[in-house]
C-alpha cells in the first residue's frame, strides 16, 4: 500500500518535471517578451503549488504507516525535491535569453554543477558504505578527502604570486578558516544534542531492540507504552506532587524573603548595614557540605522533620545569590524616584511595591526560574532527610505520612534496578528503555523552560551566576 | 526622626533573612567545626549536648570520658584505606583534569562563536541546552550511552568500526577488564558527562566579555600581521583574564564538590557496577554525605578537610589572579 502510494507520488514528481520542462521549451517560443513572463510566472505557481501538494501528501502518509523501509522513503523524498530542484533551474535557465541575463545563466549553471556534485558525493559514500559495510572505512575516506581539499588549498596558496591571486589567496584562507570554525562549532554542538537525542531515542525501543549488539541510531516501532510503565513504576505520583509543592512554597516563600532583604539592603539606610551586607556575601563561600551535617541534625532530631515538606523548604528559603541579584538591580533604579515617592507621600513599602518591583520584573523571573529549577533538580538533600515510606508496614507511623516523601529526582536514581523489578529471561534484564522514558519525563518540563524562557535565565546567568 | 525609624525598620525588613542565615548558616558551622573534634558522636546525643559521653550515662568516668575531645574523627578520615587512594585522588583527577580542559574549550569555543556571524544565535542556544538540564537525569542518558550491558551508543560505533565493545562502566558481569582498565575508563566517561555539563555557563560568561573587547585591538594586530594565535594569547586571553580567573575559581570549587554525577553515572557509594565494595569512583563529597548518618562526627571531619582545601585554593587562585590579572 505504502510502496504504491511513494511510487505514485514518485510518478507523478517525475510528470511534472517532465510537463514543467515541456512547458518551458514552449515558453521560449513565445516572441513576445511581456506575454512570456506572464505566462512564465503562472506555470510557475501552478507547478510549485502541484510539488508542495505531492511531498505534503507524502510527509503526511509517512508517519501515518509504519514503512520497513525508513531509508527507501527518505531517498524517495531526496529524489523527489531534487527532481523538483533540478526542473525549477531548468524553466530559470530557459527563461533567462537577454544579453543581461547570461550573468545569472551563468550562476545558475554553477548551482547545477554544485548540485550535481553533492548528488555523486552522497551516492559514493553510500556505495563505499555498502560495499565495505564498516564506518571505520567511511571516515577514513572522508579523513583523505579533507585532507585533499587541504592540500588543494595549500597549492593555491604557494602559487600565488599576482596581486590578483594574492586577493584569490586572502580568500582561499578565508573559506578554510570558516571550514574549521565551522566543524569545529558542528562537532561540539554533536557532543551537546547527542545525549538529548540518545535519551529521547532508547526511551522509544523495545527490550529486544536494546539487546542487540548494535544499536541503531534510529527506532523504526517507537514504543510510546514505555512512558506509561515507566512513571507508573518510578512511582512519579506521589514525588510529582511533593516536587510541586515543595517548588511552589519555597519559591514564594524565598522571593518574599529575598525582596525585603534586598529592599533593605539597596534602599534603607541603617547602622551596620554595609557590613552585614558583606557578611552575607561571604557566606557564599561556605561549601554547602560543610552544613549538610548540622542542618541533618537540626531538621531531623531537633525539629524532627523527617519526612515532611518543611524539611525541605526551610533550610533554603535564604539564597545569598539572589539576594545580591535582587540587590543590584534595585541599586540601578535612581534615588529621585524614591524621594519623589516620599513627598508624594508613599510609605516605602508602597514604593516597594508599585515602583521597584515592576521595574525589576526581569530579574524576579530569573531568580524565580533558578529556585523552581533548583527544586526540580535538588537529589541529596532529599534523599538524606526523607524517605520513601510508600511500602512501610510500621504501626505507630500514621496512614498519611504513608507516601513517598522524596522528589522527583529521587525517583528516577532510586527505580529501575533490574535485579529487583526484572523477570529471569534476558530482556526483562533490560530497563534502559524504561529509564530514559523516566528522564525524558523529568527533562521535559526543563526542556519546555529553556525554550520559552531561555532570555531570563541566560541573562541571569551572565550577569555572573551561580546554578541553583 | 525619620533616620531614626529607619534604623530599625531596616532590622525588620531582614528579620527573617537574618534568623534562617543564624539558625541553618552561622549555626552549622560552628558546630560542625565542634562536632569534627569529637572521638565519637552519635546522632541519638542529641544537638547540643555536646559534653555527653560517648557511650551512654554510667557514672562518674564515662562522664569524663564524654569529654572525648580530640583529632580521633580525623585519623578515622585519614586512616580510611580507600580515603586516599580512592576519595581523594579522584576528586584531584577531578579538579585538574575537568577545570583546565573545560576553560580551554569554552575559550576556544566562544572565540570560535564570536568570529561568526551566520548561525551565531542558532549555535549559541545549542550551546546552553545542558544548563537546564537534572544532572541526575542526563548522567544516567551518559551511563545508557557508554554502557556495555545492553551496548550504548559509543560501543555500538566501535563494534561496527570493527572494533571490540569497551566495558566503560565497569556494568559488565564477566570480569574480563582489570580493575585499573575499569577506572581509567570510569573516570574519562565522569569527565566527559562533567564537561559536558560545565560547558554552558562558561561559554557565555567568556562570550558576553568577548563580546565587549574593544575591536580596535584586532585591527591593530591584523595591520601588524600578527598570526591568529599570537593575537589569542597576547591579545584575547590577557583582555579576558578577569572572566577566565572568575570562572577558574567558581569551577575549581565546583569541582571540589562533585557528587550528582557519579551518582548518576555510578551510584550513591562509587562503586563500579559489577558489585566489588571498593569506591572506584568516590569523591570526598561522597565519602561525607555517606557518613553523615552513622557518623557525623567523621562526615563534619571530612567536610572541615574539603573547607580548608577549598579556603587553601581559593585564595591561591585569587593570590595569582592578583599578580596576572590584566583590568
Amino acid at each position: 500500500m505504502l510502496q504504491l502510494i511513494l511510487f505514485i507520488s514518485l510518478m507523478a514528481a517525475i510528470v511534472i518535471t517532465a510537463a514543467w520542462c515541456v512547458a518551458s521549451y514552449f515558453l521560449v517560443q513565445t516572441k513576445d517578451l511581456d506575454e512570456r513572463e506572464l505566462k512564465y510566472v503562472q506555470i510557475k505557481k501552478v507547478i510549485i503549488l502541484a510539488s508542495i501538494y505531492i511531498l505534503m501528501g507524502m510527509l503526511l502518509v509517512m508517519p501515518i504507516t509504519y514503512c520497513p523501509n525508513f531509508i527507501a522513503i527518505i531517498v524517495m523524498l531526496c529524489v523527489t525535491l531534487i527532481l523538483g530542484w533540478i526542473a525549477y533551474y531548468y524553466v530559470d535557465l530557459l527563461h533567462l535569453s537577454e544579453l543581461n541575463q547570461a550573468t545569472k545563466r551563468k550562476e545558475t549553471l554553477k548551482n547545477l554543477f554544485i548540485i550535481a556534485v553533492a548528488i555523486l558525493i552522497a551516492a559514493a559514500i553510500a556505495l563505499i558504505l555498502y560495499l565495505t559495510k564498516s564506518l571505520s572505512a567511511l571516515i577514513i575516506i572522508l579523513a583523505l578527502c579533507f585532507l585533499g581539499w587541504m592540500a588543494y588549498y595549500y597549492l593555491g596558496y604557494l602559487k600565488v604570486s599576482t596581486v590578483e591571486q594574492a586577493i584569490k589567496r586572502d580568500k582561499a584562507a578565508k573559506v578554510l578558516k570558516l571550514i574549521v570554525v565551522y566543524t569545529f562549532l558542528v562537532v561540539i554542538a554533536i557532543y551537546v544534542v547527542v545525549p538529548f537525542y540518545w535519551m529521547i531515542l532508547t526511551s522509544l525501543k523495545t527490550p529486544m531492540e536494546l539487546n542487540e549488539k548494535i544499536q541503531l541510531p534510529y527506532t523504526l516501532n517507537p514504543q510510546w507504552n514505555n512512558y506509561k510503565v515507566a512513571i507508573k513504576q518510578a512511582n512519579f505520583a506521589d514525588t510529582l506532587v511533593n516536587t510541586i509543592i515543595v517548588g511552589v512554597i519555597s519559591t514564594a516563600g524565598s522571593l518574599i524573603i529575598t525582596i525585603f532583604a534586598a529592599f533593605a539592603f539597596a534602599r534603607l539606610n541603617f547602622k551596620g548595614r554595609d557590613a552585614l551586607f558583606s557578611m552575607f556575601m561571604a557566606t557564599m563561600m561556605i561549601p554547602g557540605e560543610m552544613l549538610t551535617v548540622t542542618n541533618y541534625i537540626t531538621v531531623v532530631k531537633i525539629l524532627g522533620w523527617k519526612d515532611s515538606y518543611q524539611a525541605l523548604i526551610v533550610p533554603f528559603l535564604v539564597s545569598v545569590f539572589y539576594i545580591y541579584l535582587l540587590r543590584q538591580t534595585f541599586k540601578q533604579i535612581p534615588d529621585e524616584l524614591y524621594y519623589a515617592a516620599k513627598v508624594d507621600g508613599t510609605t516605602d513599602l508602597g514604593y516597594l511595591f508599585k515602583v521597584m518591583l515592576p521595574i525589576a520584573t526581569p530579574t524576579i523571573i530569573t531568580i524565580l526560574l533558578l529556585k523552581m529549577m533548583g527544586s526540580w533538580n535538588s537529589y541529596m538533600w532529599p534523599n538524606l532527610v526523607n524517605s520513601d515510606q510508600s511500602a512501610s508496614k510500621s504501626i505507630t507511623l500514621p496512614d498519611w505520612k504513608k507516601r513517598n516523601w522524596q522528589l522527583i529526582t529521587n525517583s528516577i536514581r532510586g527505580s529501575f534496578r533490574a535485579e529487583e523489578d526484572g523477570g529471569t529471561d534476558q530482556y526483562s534484564r533490560i530497563t534502559s528503555h524504561l529509564q530514559m522514558a523516566a528522564t525524558t519525563f523529568v527533562t521535559a518540563p526543563l526542556l519546555l523552560v529553556f525554550i520559552f524562557l531561555r532570555k531570563y535565565l541566560m541573562r541571569g546567568v551572565s550577569r555572573s551566576g551561580i546554578k541553583g | 526622626m525619620e533616620t531614626k525609624k529607619n534604623q530599625w525598620i531596616g532590622w525588620v525588613y531582614l528579620a527573617p533573612a537574618i534568623i534562617l542565615m543564624l539558625v541553618f548558616m552561622a549555626f552549622p558551622l560552628i558546630i560542625t567545626t565542634i562536632v569534627a573534634f569529637r572521638n565519637d558522636y552519635r546522632i541519638g546525643f542529641g544537638l547540643l549536648q555536646l559534653v555527653y559521653p560517648a557511650d551512654g550515662f554510667d557514672g562518674i568516668q564515662s562522664y569524663f570520658a564524654g569529654l572525648n575531645y580530640g583529632f580521633g574523627a580525623f585519623r578515622t578520615v585519614f586512616k580510611n584505606e580507600y580515603f586516599w587512594s580512592y576519595y581523594m585522588v579522584n576528586t584531584l583527577i577531578i579538579v585538574f583534569v575537568s577545570v583546565p580542559l573545560t576553560i580551554t574549550l569554552s575559550l576556544l569555543i566562544a572565540v570560535a562563536l564570536n568570529s561568526i556571524k551566520k548561525l551565531q544565535k542558532f549555535f549559541q542556544t545549542i550551546f546552553f541546552m545542558p544548563y537546564v538540564t537534572n544532572s541526575i537525569a542526563l548522567g544516567m542518558v551518559f551511563a545508557v550511552m557508554f554502557g556495555s550491558n545492553p551496548n550504548g551508543l559509543i560501543n555500538s560505533l566501535l563494534i561496527s568500526m570493527g572494533n571490540n565493545a569497551i566495558d566503560w562502566l565497569g556494568a559488565a558481569t564477566d570480569g574480563n577488564s582489570s580493575a585499573l582498565m575499569i577506572r581509567f575508563t570510569g573516570m574519562a566517561v565522569l569527565i566527559i558527562y562533567i564537561v559536558w555539563q560545565a560547558l554552558p555557563f562558561k561559554i557565555l560568561i567568556l562570550l558576553s566579555g568577548l563580546q565587549g573587547i574593544d575591536k580596535q585591538y584586532y585591527q591593530a594586530a591584523q595591520i601588524d600581521g600578527t598570526s591568529k594565535f599570537r593575537t589569542l594569547m597576547r591579545i584575547t586571553v590577557p583582555l579576558l583574564s578577569p572572566q577566565i580567573i572568575y570562572l577558574m575559581i567558581t569551577s575549581f570549587i565546583g569541582s571540589f564538590k562533585e557528587y550528582n554525577s557519579v551518582v548518576a553515572l555510578f551510584n550513591k557509594d562509587g562503586y563500579p557496577v559489577t558489585g566489588a565494595n571498593i569506591p572506584y569512583f568516590g569523591t570526598i563529597v561522597l565519602y561525607i554525605y555517606n557518613n553523615v548518618v552513622m557518623m557525623p562526627h567523621v562526615a563534619s571531619a571530612a567536610a572541615l578537610i574539603l573547607f580548608v582545601i577549598i579556603l587553601l585554593f581559593t585564595g591561591l587562585n585569587s593570590w595569582i589572579s592578583n599578580k596576572f590579572v590584566h583590568y
